[in-house]
């Protein structure tokens, strides 16, 4: 009988936690994914994987896994591909890297990252390739945040910087949540932020949903309030009016920890525009009855402490930044902020442990284009000199960012297309040549936590890839070695030897660390801004005053209101475009990846969500297949017809992979086909700004 | 002998299916049929929508109606308690999968009867079972019989409780907001 291993791994994935795996492992072969039988308590709860990371049997060795180099032999998307060998395709690159260099035109390079395997000290994804051409040259890169770009802006202006939310345990003691376009139960954003929600509800916690879409999360919702998207800032300007007509202010906290409310309560109470933002205001805007908004008003200003945890689906808007900091600003006029179980709803995350990495070259990148509009300046011309390859590390990008069919006709613009990854990805299937990836089961490192997690885990390599896969540090030390920096790169050494050199320089017990896979930095839960609640003399905030600053006249410079005014979106065609698209996460993917795992597919099948009105008002069966048609393209896919979404939006969730149909619409339900490339004020990201129409499919 | 309850909380399950992989991947390698399976039914009209998930699975019966109808003694009751399929003797007369009121066995197009084992071989490490331990909302929870209570301010589900069969499980009702 062959012994069984129990390995423990974790997933690296974009997804905001970190979890415990264990691969069970026979034979060299994996036959089972588990998590580790631990006791669970509120101090040390367990990190108990989603479905995402206890599907993985089905990923490693999912249909669209690559297992050998492959070169283009057709057109690009047509999945036409020549298996080459490890010294052609890396000859082919450093060919192409060697020309470049010569004529010092290294910025002809366009870099792109982001959205896959994010984790580790330089073995995998981004880290691996960062540090490749840090040594190589000076590169483009697209630079910002496709995540939280707006309440990092509001975060700065208001509070100095990012200041992280408090650990999740301490909601445990929140007597009213209010979620705010926050989906725990499906975007596992932060380990055991629903479980603790859960908790709080428990010990008699009120919980509200505020989301146009009934999410799996509003189970944990004592109410649903379904919203407009785009208008929150209006919902909270009409809350705060209720709250200052009513007395219900927190005007102490206000006077000795901020700054600026006068401006805000001009335009509550409609002193330059003569427009009170009252109850009756709002709801023609957000769909919110007046009296809903009355009794939401007066139970955030007065059931203490009360927690506003906004998701990052609101500054995910065409003024996103209003959103963010509406929310900051309804939070310190109910005196919420730094109080245990309150909150100070900026979405700040903390990060896990510090833990040096492999060091890196002399280059720095050349230029930045924006993560989220890149293939809007490629295709203007607006890349001087222009972009000559793309060199794409797990990052599905032509999937993952606004405007699908502009990022195609951007990387075929930009001519030559290199790409990593374990999947023939939409990306993969429109790159030049294609190296494959081992995934987390194939490879070790060492990962740190987020989301409010403060772990260090040891993921081990528990299988061997399939194929010819191999990790990013291994090709970019093979094209390293061929282009006469590889010693630099590598310094002889493999992710094992590496990892043994990088715990030697910390406190960690490495042993420990191996046998459990996993350890703890810190036992207390943390409460956000306690010290500055407490005397914000001696613990000011980084802004120039030391306090929130809820007045902001930087904002002028963008265009934007000093205060968090609420700013209307219009449709750019109503009459074409009649419906709202909301484009959130899944649960079933981590931006798109796991898209290929055949086991996801059947927990949660793409469907756009179209309310029970909209979809009889078209003719809209439940299953029927409809074309969603937006400015920037059509997707054709399975209707959810459903009491579920508010009447007016429609819901695709974002990940699904493009696949083009014989007349080019999109048949995968890739959500970015619809969206657009604007962009916010400051230049974040505004997916959940796109209107639609939806119409049934003739057959 | 007492024996153990699978306490399933309504208010805390939001349908994830994590258990329904887990156990998929733990039991049969993923195909074709499933040992655990979450119902999910929608209610009410926008806005007023209530979703309920509902996790089912062999609840190892007291009176287990499946014991019965088997004409060839395949269907045991074994040390923990638990119901299991002995796979030599069934003779694939579906009459198990006809007797079972929760649609908890599953004849395939081959092979015996199949059903939730009750994770016996964890149970013997001193384990939870998997779909208990890969819940991440603590949604389900093995206990004993003789040492469980309602929680305060919770209320027990209609569904199943006092069941004929004497299935050994217990569905906290989602609480009403």
């Amino acid at each position: 009988m062959s012994p069984i291993e129990r390995i423990p791994f974790t997933c690296t994935l974009d997804c905001g936690s970190r979890c415990e795996l264990v691969a069970v492992v026979e034979d060299g072969r994996l036959v089972r994914v588990d998590t580790p039988p631990r006791e669970d308590s509120p101090e040390r709860p367990r990190l108990i994987p989603c479905v995402r990371g206890r599907a993985h049997r089905a990923l490693v060795g999912a249909r669209e896994r690559v297992g050998t180099p492959l070169k283009r032999n057709g057109p690009r998307g047509s999945g036409a591909f020549t298996p080459i060998s490890w010294g052609e395709a890396l000859d082919e690159i450093v060919g192409r890297l060697q020309n470049l260099a010569a004529r010092k035109a290294h910025s002809a390079l366009l870099h792109i990252t982001g959205a896959g395997s994010i984790s580790g000290r330089g073995f995998s994804g981004a880290s691996a390739s960062h540090r490749f051409f840090s040594f190589w040259g000076p590169v483009t890169v697209t630079v910002g945040n496709m995540s939280n770009h707006c309440a990092g802006i509001a975060a700065q202006w208001m509070l100095g910087g990012q200041v992280p939310a408090s650990d999740r345990a301490t909601l445990l003691d929140a007597r009213l949540i209010l979620l705010w376009g926050n989906n725990p139960a499906e975007t596992h954003m932060a380990p055991n932020t629903a479980h603790f929600i859960a908790g709080a509800r428990d010990r008699g916690a009120r919980v509200i949903l505020i989301d146009p879409r009934y999410t799996d999360s509003a189970i944990l919702a004592d109410e649903w309030v379904p919203i407009r998207p785009g208008t929150d800032a209006a919902l909270v300007a009409a809350m705060a009016y209720v709250m200052e007509t009513e007395g219900l202010v927190d005007r102490a906290f206000l006077e000795t920890h901020t700054l600026g409310y006068g401006p805000y309560r001009e335009y509550l109470l409609g002193v330059r525009d003569g427009q009170p933002k009252a109850p009756q205001w709002a709801e023609a805007i957000s769909g919110v009855p007046a009296e809903t908004i009355v009794r939401l008003g007066r139970e955030y200003a007065t059931v203490k402490p009360a927690c506003l945890l906004p998701g990052w689906g609101p500054q995910r808007t065409l003024y996103g930044e209003q959103a963010a900091r509406a929310f900051i600003t309804l939070a310190c006029m109910s005196g919420n902020v730094g109080l245990r179980g309150g909150g100070v709803a900026s979405v700040g995350m903390r990060g896990g442990p510090s833990l040096p990495g492999l060091p890196r070259g002399p280059w720095g990148p050349a230029r930045g284009l924006s993560a989220v509009s890149w293939a809007a300046e490629v295709l203007a011309n607006r890349v001087r000199p222009p972009c000559e390859m793309a060199y794409i590390v797990a990052s599905n990008v032509i999937n993952r960012t606004p405007n699908t069919l502009a990022n195609i006709a951007a990387l075929d613009r930009i001519g030559y297309v290199v790409v990593h990854d374990p999947y023939l990805t939409p990306t993969a299937l429109y790159a030049d040549l294609v190296l494959p990836i081992r995934t987390d089961l194939e490879r070790t490192d060492l990962v740190t936590s987020w989301g409010h997690d403060q772990h260090l885990f040891y993921s081990a390599q528990a299988i061997a890839p399939p194929d010819e896969a191999q990790t990013d540090y291994w090709i970019f030390g093979q094209l390293a070695e061929r282009l006469g920096f590889g010693r630099a790169y590598t310094q002889g050494r493999d992710e094992a030897a590496w990892v043994e050199v990088l715990l030697a320089q910390t406190r960690w017990d490495r042993e420990t660390l191996k046998r459990e896979g996993l350890l703890r930095w810190e036992e207390q839960p943390r409460v956000e801004l306690a010290e500055f609640r407490a005397d914000p003399q001696r613990h000011p905030l980084d802004t120039l005053s030391g306090r929130i600053e809820l007045a902001n006249p930087q904002a002028a410079l963008y265009g934007l209101p000093i205060v968090a005014e609420y700013v209307p979106c219009v449709p750019p065609d109503g009459a074409h475009y009649p419906l709202q698209l909301i484009t959130p996460h899944s649960e079933v993917r981590s931006n798109s990846c796991l898209a290929a795992n055949p086991w996801l597919q059947e927990v949660e099948p793409q469907e756009i969500w179209i309310s029970r009105v909209d979809a009889e008002a078209r003719g809209i069966s439940p299953g029927d297949r409809v074309e969603v048609i937006s400015p920037s393209g059509t997707v054709r896919i399975r209707a959810k017809v459903t009491e579920r979404i508010m009447p007016g939006v429609v819901c695709l969730p974002q990940g699904a992979w493009f696949r083009s149909g014989a007349d080019g619409v999109d048949e995968g339900g890739c959500a970015n086909v619809l969206t657009s490339l604007q962009t916010t004020p400051t230049g974040g990201i505004a997916t959940h700004t796109a209107w639609v129409d939806v119409r049934r499919c003739a057959l | 002998m007492t024996r153990n309850l699978y306490v399933i909380d309504l208010g805390r399950c939001t349908g994830c299916r994590t258990c329904a992989i887990a156990c998929r991947d733990r039991a049969h390698g993923g195909d074709g049929f499933a040992w655990l399976r979450v119902e999910t039914t929608e209610a009410g009209q926008y806005p007023h929508v209530r979703v309920t998930h509902r996790v089912v699975h062999c609840f190892h019966c007291s009176q287990a109606p499946c014991i019965d109808a088997c004409p060839a003694e395949a269907l045991v009751r074994d040390a923990w308690g638990l119901v299991k399929v002995i796979g030599e003797h069934c003779v694939r007369c579906g009459a198990c999968v006809e007797a079972c009121p929760f649609g908890a066995i599953t004849l395939a197009d081959q092979g015996p009867a199949t059903k939730c084992d009750g994770c016996a071989d964890e149970l013997a490490q001193g384990w939870e079972p998997t779909c208990v331990r890969a819940c991440p909302m603590r949604a389900l929870q093995y206990v004993e019989e003789q040492a469980w209570a309602l929680p305060p301010r919770r209320v027990m589900d209609e569904a199943f409780d006092g069941h004929a069969a004497g299935p050994a499980v217990r569905y906290l009702k989602r609480p009403e907001g």
